[in-house]
């Protein structure tokens, strides 16, 4: 079978080559940007953090990182109709990450818990999800809340 | 925009199947409950608002790389 590859412009990282079948599809595209549907994940080398880099506007790239890494204890039920809609089938389609916001001083680095991106990594579907859950903030101050004890 | 009177108990049926009632009604707040199917989804305005606001501010680009190596020095020396 022949993988349909495509060069995505990236701000971030240049020319990016990106195979047809890495794109995840979202649907209503990320809020405050619902034009854009096709994305793709970069890891960023050595480190725990990702690139969420839109194939049609090379200036978009959102941070990632998964909640896991940051915050162990973090869980969500994932709604019947989002279950649905991103044609989800097991857990082990489901991949979890969280928008990273860097500030101008570091130290203030927040990451957005309330509002994590749901992909379906079989299908490649993906949105970005308001949980309705009071114990995960839209900024989560990374530093205020790492606890040296808890990483390894 | 539809502007409607309604006296706490009161109802108003939005759709078929959309209901929102007034529980209670305080010096400056109206306590409303809404009563919608599963799939639709209902959310205090402004917090959406504020997630668009947070994806606007995530959106830094390369510039912000160099930050996440500096950010990966803090990370690490947290787990000391």
């Amino acid at each position: 079978m022949v993988v349909q590859k495509s060069v995505v412009k990236s701000r971030v990282f240049g020319e990016l080559e990106v195979s047809e079948d890495s794109i995840i599809f979202f649907e209503d595209g990320i809020p405050a940007f619902e034009n854009l549907k096709k994305f793709v994940i970069v890891k960023e080398d050595e480190s725990p953090f990702y690139w969420l880099q839109s194939v049609e506007d090379k200036d978009i790239a959102f941070v990632l990182i998964n909640p896991f890494e940051i915050k162990p204890d973090y869980e969500f039920d994932i709604p019947d109709d989002i279950v649905k809609k991103l044609e989800i089938e097991s857990s082990q389609d489901v991949a979890v990450f969280c928008i990273v916001v860097i500030s101008e001083d570091v130290k203030q680095t927040r990451v957005n818990l309330k509002a994590p991106v749901i992909i379906n990594v079989n299908r490649r579907k993906g949105m970005q999800y308001l949980l309705d859950d009071e114990r995960y903030p839209i900024r989560y101050y990374l530093f205020e809340n790492l606890d040296p004890n808890s990483q390894k | 925009m539809l502007v409607l009177s309604r006296k706490e108990g009161e109802q108003i049926l939005i759709g078929e199947d959309i209901i929102v009632m007034v529980i209670s009604i305080e010096k400056d707040s109206v306590k409303l409950g809404i009563d919608a199917p599963k799939n639709v989804k209902v959310l205090r305005y402004e917090l959406l608002q504020e997630l668009k606001n947070e994806n606007l501010e995530a959106l830094q680009g390369k510039e912000r790389l160099i930050r996440i190596k500096d950010l990966k020095g803090l990370l690490k020396d947290g787990e000391r």
